[in-house]
Order: C-alpha cells, then structure tokens, then sequence
C-alpha cells in the first residue's frame, strides 16, 4: 500500500536525479565550505525551472496546483541529499499563506514563490513581538519610509528563525493572526547564527518599528499551520535516515576486517538491522501523517498524525545517524566524513517545530491522559 | 493470502454474485456489532482453554455463514474471491474485537496460503472450507527440540514405505497441538544431502495412531504449546505438500506468511494501550510527566506497528508474498508488547505483584508482563528475524556457515 503513483515516482526521479548531479557531497561540502547557506544555481533551477517551489501553490497564483504529497517527494530527496536549501521554509510559508488567501499580500508573495523570485521564512513563536498601528504619513511619530495605515508597526525578536538569512519575507505566525515582513525593509537586522547544523542557516530577527503587512487567518490557522511543519519536515528525516542507512550498509559491506565484510558479524549486522527497523517503522508514520495532510483531514487528526510522525522521525533520524558513525568507526568521525553533517541535521530537526518532549506531551493528551 | 492469484477477479464457470465494497462492509459491521465481543481484555483463554477454543469455532463458523470468511481466497475452495480492499474493509471492522488470532493464525494466516500455493487440487478441496468454517483446527510441526532457531537441522524422519510414508521423531512448542484436527509437517527424507535439501513436508491428521501430545506449561502457567511425538505414524501419500526434498521452500513460505500474520498482533499481549491509559486515569496518574512520555512512546511504537502492519496485510491480500520485510512487524509487535506491559506494571505498583484474589485486576498486569518475553521468540527469536532482515532485505554478506555443504548425516547437531 503506497500513497505515491506512478507520477510521483517519476517526480522523485527527476529530482534525485537533479540532486545526484549537482548536490553530490562535493558540492553541499563546497556550499557549506563557502559559508553560503545554499547554492543559488542550483535552487534557481529547482524552483524557477522545475516549478518545485510552486508544487503545492495554485495555478491562479503562478504554482501547479499540486499538494502536500508532491511536496513530500521533493523533501524525502532533500533529505537524502542532506541538501543546504530554503526549500522547506519556503514552501511550509507557500502552504500557510495558500490556508490564508483573501488578499494582495498573499497572492503577491504566494506569485513570488511560485515563480522562485522570493525565498520565505516563517516564524511559529511570535509571543515575544508587539505589533502596533501603523499611521498616516502626514501624522506626528510617522518615520519616513516607516509604517503607514493598513500596515503593522513591529517591535521585538523572533529568535532561531530557520533560512532568516536567505529569507527575503517571514511570515509571522500568530494565534489568529497573520502578517508578512519584508526582511530587507527598514527597521529590520537579520543577524545570522552559528549553528549545530551546517546544512541550515538560522537567525534572530530585530524589529524596529519595522513594517508588517497582516493577513487575514482562520482561528486555527497556526495549530493548522504547526501540523503541517511537523509533517514536511518529518518527510526530510525520513529521506535522511534512509540515505544514512544505505551509506551505512554500503560501508559494512565493502570494509573488510578479520578476512570479512563487516557486515557478516552479527553485531554490525544487527546494528543494521535496527536501523532498517527504526526507518521503516517511522516511514509507515510518516506515511500516514503525509495522506492526512494531503486530504485536509480534520484539525485534530492532522495534529495527532503530525505530533506522532514528529516524534518517530526525530528519534529515528537521530538513533541512525548516531549508528552510522558507529558503524563507520574512526572514518566516521572525521570532519571530511559526510556522517557528522548528518548527525548534525538529525540532532538540529528533532528540535524544529516542537521537540520530542512537546509533541509527545500532546500524543499523550490525544490518547486520553 | 498468497495463494489469491485469482482475488479480485471472476472466476470460470462461477456466478460472479460478489457484493460491492460497500455493501460488504455494511454486512461486516453489522456482524461485529451483534457478534463481536471485545478484544484480549479476557483471560478466557487461560482460565479455559477448551472453552475458549470452542468460542473460537463458533466464531469463526458465524464469520464463514455470514459470507466474511476466506476473503481474498479463490472460490472454488471456499474463499470468496475479493480484492484487498474487501480484507482492509474486514479488519476496519474487526479492530477492538476477539478475532482468536491464537486459535487461528496458525491455520488460516500460515498452513492455508501454503496449501493454496503448493498443494494439490485435492488438498485445497479437502481442507481449505473446512478451516475457513472453523470446522478444523491446524497446527505447525516444525521446531524439534535439537532444531530450533536453525530449523533446517531438524531429525524427525519420514521413510518411505509402499505408497506412503513411516514418520519417527518429537517435536515441539507445538501451539495448540491439542486442540488441532491438522497439522503442516516438516520431516528430513534424505540424510544423504545437506540439510536443506533432505526436509519434505507433509499434511499430518493429529489424531493418526502414534501420536502421543503432551502438553508443556508455559512460564504464565498457561498451556498453549506442546511436545508432540511421532512413532512409526503412517502418513499416506497423497498428505505430501510439494514433492520430496522441497519441504524447505515451503517451510520457508510458511515462516514468511507467520512473521506477516503475527505482525498484526493476533497473539500480541493481553494488555492494551487503552487498558493502560484507563489504568492511568483511575490511579489519578495523568499528569505525572513521566507517565505522559511513556504513554506517548507507547503510542508512537503501536502506530509504528499498526501502520506497518497494515502495508504488509495489504500486500499479502493483494497476492504479493510478504517476504523477509515482515519480520519488521514482527519485532514492532514484540516491542510494543513489552512496552505497553511494563508501563501498566509501573502504574500498578504494589497491586500487580501481590492482589487480593476477589479483586484481580493486577493478575492481568502481571500476566501481561509475564507473556511479554514469549513474543521474542515465537515466530523465530528477535535475533534471527535481524539476521534475516540484514540478510535478505539489505543484502549484507551472511556468515561462514561450516555446515552448509556438510550433508545431514554428518553434521555436529545438539544432544
């Protein structure tokens, strides 16, 4: 029983395909070596010529009217590729302002998506930001350029936001209410980070009177929105641990030590085993959770659904890449060795959107306690 | 099962009267509603094992009678020639319920797709309907006390004998031996060659003249499994399953079909994840953080293992053979077991290892915890179901076997 057709196969064909050719590990070790956080030919490529970026983004607006299935394709090879992008933010904004659509704000960002000109970003955790009127330019306090009528003044900082660097717009992501900023406008420092994960760029985000365009939301379009982030980025651990695991085979396999492959003693066999247990039995999760949130099923299943695939693909990614370096031994564990880059993702995802703790605190209220 | 080659599509010279999906799964709810009871939160099976499998037929006659039995099975041994779709219909409607996957697995989820695959015309006509009816019981003769995880050492020995066959051996952890009409027989016809290839198997009638069952008490108390010994037990040859010396290959189709049917969890632990959560409610524990991070894993593992149970009973009721990837089921179900019992001991505290008999709650979260281990071994210990899976899915180089171009005979074998 599989979720995918024939044509989602194809999908993940030509983007594996793409990945192997020009996202080998030489080139996500240059990308990471030059300190950029991703390869612009290359997502120039994928979004403006492959339209990925578009997948899920209706036609009216520029996309190809596709969905969350597709878009999980696309992140399980990212995943595997273990590939610096914004592509994850970039389409969890396309799908929140997709939920959102009323107004000019979203369909002009959701066209600049969908054609692969606007890198975006979101934000879930927006306690920390006040937000204010903005006022007529002719009235006293109004700053040049500042934020007029009709727009918001913010003040404050989003912290860790995930692609903040490349990002040229976040879209804050509030209880009820929306808004999208500029994040080369004024009265806004974009201050990158130093990370676990070299494959991702993360930064704070000062507002200074910034200006912010508010969009208008549905009441649960940020638990709506929070599934669905958990969900595709389930879909990128998934595509990981399944790489790791095929390295890792790979690897005790041709190692020969005692006069045999590695792989023929029990203890690095049954090291290879669980990890082939732990993948597939997240992906069987994963799987589910991704058919909930590609038929818009209700608000309480998809977060259930989310939460859980959140949870088993953390704990999967993170157990298999800690094997692979066991696996590996010494070679494993230099920095030439693309190994740590995964262990580093692992370990950096299992913390994105709700961590192990907070999602499993749900699954346990979703259960009866 | 694997033998439905012809599921899901008409049959010659059979009136094509199959129902509609839906109409299907109306009559399958319908059923359970007026004769389903709920699922394992009983002990009926270890207070009263002969009652229990006498529930057990009785069930399985109602399903058969009411047109839900034998699914994706050809019909002209009784099955009813459906898609897969109709057995996910089935068991949506049989979640939560008794379905005596102890009394049945064996011969419907196991001995039935052999037979539909290698067995002759007459075999299938014999014995399928009846098992379908739960007219007859089967059992699996495999593991000797000398051969267990390495089955294929197994001494048991047929000798051919005018038209028939003379077998002389002991088996053993033979579940439900007592209460089976059948049972599928591995036995070793030629000790001249290598061990694989000397095994045949046969269809044995439990109640032929030279059987002698004996039951065996489990670490629960219970008595599931038995020794069964064979002395000169006359087998006619039309019981042959396969021909001589290709016992293995259908050994090994029968192991893959249990690994897929016990992923499913039909002898999974008598305490469930909704048993432990009410547990938890009625002990006043659900804000305890701790307990919420066990219950959630918990949770995480059963939908791991439901989820994946599901895509192997999918694959198996569209025909596919389950191979070697259900092994992953089969150790998802085993964890999940162990998981769930030892949070209910933990809740339970004091009251599941000393109760009062008049109030025996905690006898079921120690029984729980009691039977947790057995689902590591049945069906092949969690150690053989790794080798398997680093063998034969991911490939890995297996180990320097000594005895492998030995023939039997002259094999260094346990006392």
């Amino acid at each position: 029983m599989t979720i995918y057709t024939e044509e989602h196969q194809e999908l993940r064909a030509t983007v594996r395909r793409l990945l192997e050719k020009s996202a080998d590990r030489a080139a996500v070790r240059a990308t990471i070596d030059g300190l950029d956080a991703y390869d612009q030919a290359l997502w120039a490529r994928m979004s403006a010529e492959l339209g990925l970026a578009g997948l899920a983004i209706a036609e009216s607006r520029g996309g190809s009217g596709f969905g969350v299935l597709e878009l999980s394709v696309v992140l399980e090879e990212i995943g595997r590729a273990n590939l610096p992008s914004p592509y994850l933010s970039t389409v969890l904004a396309g799908l929140a302002l997709t939920l959102a659509d009323a107004d000019d704000t979203t369909a002009r960002l959701l066209s600049g998506i969908a054609s692969g000109e606007r890198i975006a970003a979101v934000h879930l955790d927006t306690g920390d930001i006040r937000k204010s009127r903005g006022v007529e330019p002719s009235a006293a306090g109004h700053v040049p350029g500042g934020p007029i009528v009709g727009e918001q003044v913010l003040n404050g900082t989003a912290r860790h936001v995930l692609d903040g660097p490349t990002a040229d717009e976040l879209v804050l992501i509030g209880p009820g209410e929306g808004s999208v900023v500029d994040l080369g406008g004024d009265g806004v420092t974009v201050r990158r980070l130093a990370g676990i994960d070299l494959t991702r760029s993360h930064a704070h985000v000062t507002f200074d009177g910034a200006a912010a365009r508010p969009i208008t939301v549905g009441g649960d379009w940020k638990d709506r929105v929070a599934a669905l982030a958990a969900v595709l980025l389930a879909c990128e651990q998934i595509g990981g641990a399944e790489r790791v695991l095929e390295i890792s085979t790979c690897y005790a396999t041709d190692r020969i030590q005692f006069g045999r492959p590695i792989g023929s003693f029990q203890a690095v066999k049954h090291t290879l085993a669980d990890m082939l247990i732990e993948l597939e039995l997240a992906r069987a999760i994963q799987q589910d959770a991704v058919r909930l949130a590609a038929t818009g099923a209700p608000l309480a299943e998809l977060m259930a659904a989310a939460s859980t695939a959140k949870v088993a693909c953390s704990q999967a990614f993170v157990q298999l890449t800690s094997d692979m370096i066991r696996v590996h031994g010494g070679i494993g564990f230099t920095w030439e060795h693309e190994a740590h880059l995964y262990f580093r993702r692992a370990r950096a995802s299992a913390r994105l959107f709700g961590d192990v703790s907070a999602h499993s605190d749900r699954i346990a209220a979703h259960v009866g306690l | 099962m694997s033998g439905s080659d012809t599921g899901g599509r008409p049959e010659e010279g059979i009136v094509d009267d199959r129902p509609s999906l839906a109409v299907f799964g109306r009559t399958a709810d319908a059923w359970f509603a007026e004769h389903g009871r709920p699922a394992n939160m009983s002990l009926s099976r270890s207070l009263d094992p002969a009652a229990h499998v006498a529930a057990a037929r009785k069930y399985q006659r109602g399903l058969h009678d009411a047109g839900l039995a034998g699914i994706t099975w050809p019909r002209q041994y009784g099955g009813l020639g459906l898609g897969a779709e109709f057995q996910r219909a089935f068991e949506q409607a049989a979640r939560g319920h008794e379905t005596f996957g102890d009394v049945f697995t064996i011969g419907l989820g196991m001995c039935a797709p052999v037979l539909l695959a290698l067995g002759t015309d007459q075999q299938k006509r014999r014995y399928i309907r009846p098992m379908l009816r739960g007219d007859e019981v089967w059992c699996q003769l495999f593991s000797e006390p000398g051969a267990g995880s390495d089955l294929a050492s197994l001494a048991t020995a047929a000798v051919a004998d005018g038209d028939g066959w003379v077998v002389s051996g002991q088996k053993v952890w033979t579940t439900y031996a007592q209460h089976s009409d059948f049972g599928l027989l591995l036995a070793r016809t030629d000790a001249s060659v290598r061990k694989h290839l000397g095994i045949t198997m046969f269809v044995a009638d439990m109640r032929s003249a030279g059987i002698t069952i004996r039951p065996l008490r489990q670490a629960t108390g219970d008595q599931e499994f038995n020794e069964v010994f064979f002395d000169d037990v006359a087998i006619p040859a039309q019981n042959l399953v396969g021909a001589p010396g290709n016992g293995w290959r259908a050994a090994t189709l029968m192991l893959m079909n249990e690994r897929a049917a016990l992923a499913g969890g039909p002898i999974s632990s008598p305490v469930t994840l909704a048993a432990v959560t009410e547990l938890i409610r009625n002990r006043g524990r659900q804000d305890d953080p701790v307990i919420r991070m066990r219950l959630a894993q918990a949770y995480v593992a059963q939908r791991g293992a439901d989820l994946f149970a599901e895509r192997i009973a999918a694959q198996v009721a569209a025909g596919d053979e389950p191979g070697s990837f259900a092994s992953i089921g089969k150790l998802a179900a085993g964890r999940v077991a162990r998981q769930v019992a030892a949070l209910a001991l933990d809740v339970a505290g004091l009251d599941a290892i000393a109760w009062d008999p008049t109030e025996p709650d905690g006898s079921l979260w120690a029984y729980g915890e009691l039977y947790a281990p057995s689902l590591s071994i049945a069906g092949g210990t969690d150690n053989i179901q790794r080798t398997i899976l680093g063998e034969r899915v991911l490939g890995l180089p297996r180990e320097p076997q000594p005895d492998r171009d030995t023939p039997f005979r002259e094999l260094r074998r346990s006392p």
